[in-house]
């Protein structure tokens, strides 16, 4: 449902003309029951020759778990069909959903065979940047989708591709007029997609595109060197980090000495939201990590506070106990409606996702801890 | 009946459109003409407002009602009303009228009251009017009209026998008060808290009327119990509710139907009101508690913030939340107001009364 509904929220964003969203070109075979028993590649096929009739002439073939575990030959099928409509291109990728890695497998998979289309004799042009694995799941938030646009605009430099974001097979085809390509994000996607690049000769940045107001000082230095502008990138990052500190101060009046429980189950690189905390200056009372997620640099809180493989009885153990006034988690699953809590994703690039943050924070502190319709005398 | 002049085939109020010739050699014979046109044609009463460029060519309206014998049909409004805030000049309007009913007084009738301040841009008017009428009448009190809300001339006698007048939205009645407590003696009874817009205003505006009139307010109290708890029910049962805690809101409204429904929707769903913004014409001391509210609980920066400010809910007039939508200023619009052009409620979206809190959760609880 959420996914669907990032979608639909891409779907309204800032289309450009003649632009077809990403909404409008996902289909699906529509495996059900009986075909878990008698093979789903009669709709595979329906489905790929009604795209084909609807006019697309780059088909991507991306399978899911039922697939594998049904053993549906795909492969076989697409052969077929290539053979049939040899005007169009049909690729497939293998992904079996869990069975071969999840949603980040299939990620880095497509990522690999839409690189097979980059136009190698298209020169790069100076000050232009490729942003590199944005993904729909995990947009969220009221900030504009172009963020991060407009974050790179300041500095001078112009957007040639978003890959997987909003792109299509010609920005993908003109990714080499690029100079220069940031990542989103630091996980095993981005550093996994970075080394494809690298190895394709296509220079991806040191760092992803910064998050929170330290990184976006590391961010401009670099930008200053590499553009030979220093002038222009400490401009504004100065600007930033003026609207940054008005932003937090204001926040800072309402959160000082407020106590935390931070909760990451699944997101890598979340330094941002402890520099966040710090700036705020709530005191982190725990850090409870799930148990793929990397420990943060710790300069912004205690380690004694860290518990690996947390769960949400340790959670409901850490409220009563640590007495938090706020519990900031990045899983529905953890929701556990004693305290106020704030749910987390990534923030965009830049500073506004972070500020965005700042404001739900401080919101979760002046508003009621429970709602008024939750008091209820039965009799 | 709208195909003929001044209406120009639509349902709406008709219009001299007085332009360059009337300017300069005056609009006596439009006026006239018009006069006879919409007396002779159309049912019950009639009200000529005159716009601030026909107060200034200075035709005497009521002059030419008298002149074509239709004084026993119309009246004129002796004041550009248009060039005031919309509430005040909406209970301009009806004290006007009642003024030129000039109704023979009435016995008093003990435990019965006119409600006044209800004005007809508020959504579905007619089923929040049934809706406090239900309220009161569960504590005993009796409705006999609503001025300015549905009231026609055989109400207006009846009127004048009320025990007291309640005041629904104090920018909208004040003059209204004032003309039947000089005239008949009816004093009025005003909740300071604003509107009865969402459950915790409804009650205390009932009991404020309860203690004014020595009544038992207990069936109001059950009344709204059985609808809180029906909400619980429906809250508690839905997995998006968790997600409504926190969301921000703007209320872009009348000062007494922005104090209500702002701390109702803080301390009832834990949202936090971030753009409050009164129309003019505001009550002075609603205004105030708004802003105390505000202060109190630290987002004394949501009264009429400098920059525009991006809401999850907007809750404005019908047009300006579709518009605001559309320039991303808000996630959602609330219609809880005319003007609204898009609007056509089958089932029925009052903001006023118990129905009307209901609307204001469903919006919230729907669009998330």
């Amino acid at each position: 449902m959420s996914i669907a509904k990032d979608l639909a929220d891409c779907h309204r964003q800032n289309i450009e003309p003649g632009f077809v969203p990403q909404s409008k070109r996902i289909v699906g075979s529509d495996l059900d029951d009986m075909m878990t028993i008698y093979g789903g590649l009669n709709n595979l096929e329906e489905a790929v020759e009604k795209a084909i009739c609807d006019g697309f002439r780059n088909i991507f073939v991306v399978t899911t778990c039922v697939p594998g575990i049904i053993g549906d030959d795909c492969a076989a099928l697409l052969s077929r069909l290539s053979a049939k409509h040899n005007e169009v291109s049909i690729r497939l990728v293998n992904s079996y959903g869990n069975m071969t890695g999840d949603f980040n497998r299939g990620f880095v998979d497509s990522a690999k065979m839409l690189l097979e289309f980059v136009d190698s004799s298209i020169e790069p042009k100076r000050d232009t940047v490729n942003i590199l694995a944005e993904r729909y799941f995990f947009k969220s938030g009221n900030i504009s989708d172009d963020a991060s646009v407009r974050m790179l605009e300041r500095f001078g430099l112009k957007v040639n591709s978003r890959f997987l974001y909003r792109s299509n097979l010609d920005s993908i085809r003109q990714m080499r007029g690029a100079s220069i390509n940031f990542i989103v994000d630091n996980d095993n996607v981005t550093a996994e997609l970075a080394d494809i690049l690298n190895e394709m000769g296509m220079y991806v940045g040191p760092t992803p595109l910064p998050v929170g107001i330290h990184a976006m000082r590391e961010f401009a230095e670099f930008i200053g060197k590499w553009t030979g502008d220093a002038d222009k990138a400490s401009e504004v990052y100065r600007s930033e980090y003026d609207r940054y500190r008005n932003e937090i101060d204001e926040s800072r009046r309402i959160l000082r000495g407020r106590r935390v429980i931070l909760v990451d189950m699944y997101l890598q690189g979340i330094e941002w939201m402890l520099e966040l905390l710090q700036d705020l200056g709530t005191k982190i009372v725990r850090l409870g990590l799930g148990h793929s997620v990397n420990e943060p640099e710790l300069s912004y809180c205690e380690r004694d506070v860290i518990r690996r493989s947390y769960t949400v009885s340790e959670l409901v153990y850490d409220i009563k106990t640590l007495e938090p006034d706020l519990v900031i988690v990045d899983s529905g699953l953890m929701g556990v409606g004693m305290v106020p809590q704030v749910r987390f994703n990534r923030p965009c690039p830049g500073i506004d996702g972070v500020l965005e943050y700042a404001m739900r924070i401080r919101d979760a502190v002046i508003g009621p801890a429970v709602e008024g319709w939750r008091c209820i005398e039965w009799e | 009946m709208f195909a003929g002049p001044y209406f120009m085939g639509q349902h709406r109020i008709p219009c001299t459109y007085l332009d360059n010739q009337e300017y300069v050699f005056g609009s006596r014979e439009v006026l006239d003409d018009c006069v006879i046109e919409i007396c002779s044609r159309v049912d019950g009463f009639k009200v000529f407002i005159p716009s601030p460029a026909a107060a200034l060519i200075g035709d005497d309206i009521n002059g030419s009602i008298s002149r074509n014998g239709m004084e026993g049909f119309a009246t004129a409004v002796d004041s550009s009303l248009i060039s005031m805030p919309f509430s005040s000049s909406y209970d301009r309007t009806v004290a006007t009228v009642l003024e030129w009913m000039d109704s023979e007084p009435m016995d008093t009738v003990e435990d019965t009251v006119n409600l006044i301040g209800l004005p007809i841009t508020s959504p579905d008017w007619d089923i929040a009017l049934e809706d406090l009428t239900m309220i009161l009448s569960s504590m005993g009190i009796k409705v006999i009209s609503a001025p300015g809300c549905g009231m026609g001339l055989k109400d207006s006698s009846p009127s004048t026998s009320a025990e007291y007048n309640v005041v629904v939205c104090c920018e909208y009645s004040k003059e209204t008060a004032r003309y039947y407590e000089k005239d008949y003696g009816i004093e009025s009874i005003s909740y300071n808290g604003g509107a009865p817009v969402g459950f915790d205003a409804i009650l205390s505006w009932a009991m404020h009327i309860a203690d004014r009139m020595d009544k038992n307010p207990d069936p109001v109290i059950g009344i709204v119990d059985a609808q809180k708890k029906h909400v619980y029910k429906k809250l508690s049962g839905s997995i998006s509710s968790d997600s409504i805690r926190f969301k921000r809101f703007g209320i872009h409204a009348d000062s007494s139907i922005l104090l209500p429904l702002s701390k109702w929707l803080y301390d009832y769903m834990s949202m936090i009101p971030a753009d409050l913004r009164p129309e003019p014409g505001f009550d002075d001391s609603m205004v105030a508690s708004a802003k105390d509210f505000l202060g109190n609980i630290g987002m004394g920066r949501g009264w009429e913030p400098d920059v525009d400010v991006h809401v999850d809910y907007l809750f404005t007039d019908g047009n300006s939340a579709k518009s605001a939508e559309i320039s991303r200023m808000c996630t959602h619009g609330v219609d809880i107001s005319s003007p609204s052009l898009g609007r056509c409620n089958i089932i029925p979206r009052p903001v006023i009364g118990l129905q009307g809190a209901r609307y204001i959760l469903d919006e919230v609880s729907n669009n998330i």
